[in-house]
């Protein structure tokens, strides 16, 4: 491309734009902003801030422009303030309305705002305000909920920790697990705890988080710095802070500053701890409340079973007394059966016997009584025929016959002589 | 199988035991495998409490803290 003698150098495109700016802006214009990054450069006693516009809820980051006030306007300010019996002040975190002038250094190309006047009667809405309405905005859109919605876990062994390398907070908090004796794994991921970088570097430490340990991996996450100004902590008032801590996967455990300090993510976080060690107490306490759990469980389990195990022993005792018992009784209680058995027997015996004896004796008696014999002993005779047969009847026997005769202790043969009937 | 169990579900199966043998209708023969295993959980449960040192990994890329 060739050279054109209307290029402009840098310095020349600078001193243009300066020229745009002075007559865009002849005259001083007020302004209104929160003053950030307020220092004073010692030596000349010029001060140097940032002037940011109120960052409205759902706004990424809020515009800001540099300013400075020189020695010699500050004493003006100052002379002209106390005329009126006003304080002039410039406060960190304070919304101000002041008259600056535009400019523009043409040698390093920075765009400055030259601070001529202030408005002392101005009332701006103050830090604290400015926090609370933020908070209001974020706990009607339920961001502040969020992580609290995730169960506290009841062994918090694997710890992601947001805070900056080698800090007091870092070694506090590392001390306060160690010294628990409990196996504590604790993931650090480094970020910057202070100053206008906080922001991105905390939720880009968040992330490593999620990126190098993973969502599953962790059951805690603290984000924790030391005690330090207003101004210093004032950097986690912050919405995309508060908005990454409701988007993680785990329980965060806020723990910026000393015990009076409350920052944004205390808000946004599952649990506000007060300091560095307090947040790693309460990872402690819960541990230890599940060891104890598993204590205790020890305890109810030898408990339940001791008494039911002795109990089944007695039952077991109980039943083995028992059958001994019986056992023991067996023999006994057999000879005894048998002993019946025999006299029952022996008994129905003896009556058969005697039941036997007595049918004999009366059919003895009958036998007896009608022996022929018998009669014959009375004197009745018995006459047969000569074969023996007995002749009953006068009509079975005829004259001339011979025929026997029994008598007692004999017999004698006869013949009829005569026969008469009767 | 101990191994691949997470502290709250080793304590969630030991609860389970623990309630289980504190009624009287648990089995005595169910009694000694219940115990056992209970015991195991216990011990494994300890053991992982009491590993004491605590371990830092540093999450280093893109780091700028």
């Amino acid at each position: 491309m060739m050279t054109q003698a209307s290029d402009l150098t840098v310095l020349k495109l600078n001193q243009s734009v300066k020229r745009t700016l002075q007559s865009a802006f002849p005259e001083p214009v007020w302004i209104r902003g929160i003053v950030t990054g307020l220092r004073r450069v010692s030596g000349r006693g010029h001060t140097y801030f940032q002037l940011a516009d109120i960052s409205e809820p759902g706004e990424q980051s809020p515009a800001v422009a540099d300013c400075a006030l020189f020695a010699g306007d500050r004493s003006r300010i100052a002379i002209e303030a106390g005329r009126q019996a006003k304080l002039f002040e410039l406060e960190n975190d304070v919304e101000v309305r002041i008259l600056v002038s535009v400019s523009f250094w043409d040698r390093s190309g920075r765009f400055q705002l030259i601070m001529k006047g202030f408005d002392a009667d101005f009332a701006g809405d103050s830090s604290a305000v400015l926090l609370q309405r933020l908070i209001q905005q974020l706990e009607k859109e339920g961001v502040l909920r969020e992580n609290g919605t995730f169960p506290f876990p009841e062994v918090p062994l694997n710890i992601g920790l947001v805070t900056s390398r080698g800090s007091a907070a870092e070694k506090d908090f590392v001390k306060t697990l160690d010294e628990s004796g409990y196996p504590f794994r604790v993931y650090a991921a480094w970020a910057t705890m202070q100053g206008s970088e906080t922001s991105d570097s905390v939720c880009g430490a968040f992330n490593r988080l999620m990126v190098n340990v993973g969502g599953s991996k962790l059951d805690a996450v603290v984000l924790t710095r030391g005690g330090g100004s207003a101004t210093d902590l004032a950097w986690f008032n912050n919405e995309t802070i508060a908005r990454t801590i409701a988007q993680l996967p785990w329980p965060v455990i806020s723990a910026i500053g000393h015990e009076i300090d409350t920052t944004l993510p205390d808000h946004a976080a599952h649990t506000r701890a007060k300091t560095p060690t307090h947040a790693a107490s309460i990872l402690v306490d819960t541990v230890a409340r599940f060891d104890d759990k598993v204590s205790i469980l020890n305890r109810s389990l030898v408990s339940s079973v001791s008494p039911r195990i002795q109990m089944e022993n007695l039952k077991i005792g109980n039943l083995a007394g028992n059958l001994t018992l019986y056992l023991a009784s067996l023999p006994k209680r057999k000879s005894e059966v048998l002993h019946k058995l025999a006299s029952k027997l022996n008994m129905s015996v003896m009556a058969e016997l005697h039941r036997q004896d007595s049918l004999i004796s009366e059919a003895e008696k009958q036998v007896e009584i009608r022996d022929p014999k018998k009669m014959l002993k009375l004197g009745w005779a018995v006459v047969r025929n000569t074969d023996g047969f007995p002749l009953r009847t006068i009509s079975a026997i005829n004259e001339g016959q011979t025929i026997k005769i029994s008598m007692d202790k004999g017999w004698l043969a006869a013949v009829v002589k005569e026969k008469v009937n009767d | 199988m101990t191994e691949e169990m997470t502290y709250s579900q080793m304590l969630t199966e030991l609860q389970t035991i623990v309630d289980s043998v504190s009624r009287d209708h648990c089995p005595v023969d169910e009694l000694e495998e219940k115990v056992q295993r209970a015991g195991q959980l216990i011990k494994t449960l300890r053991e992982r409490l009491k590993k004491t040192e605590t371990s830092v990994s540093e999450m280093l890329t893109e780091i700028d803290g």
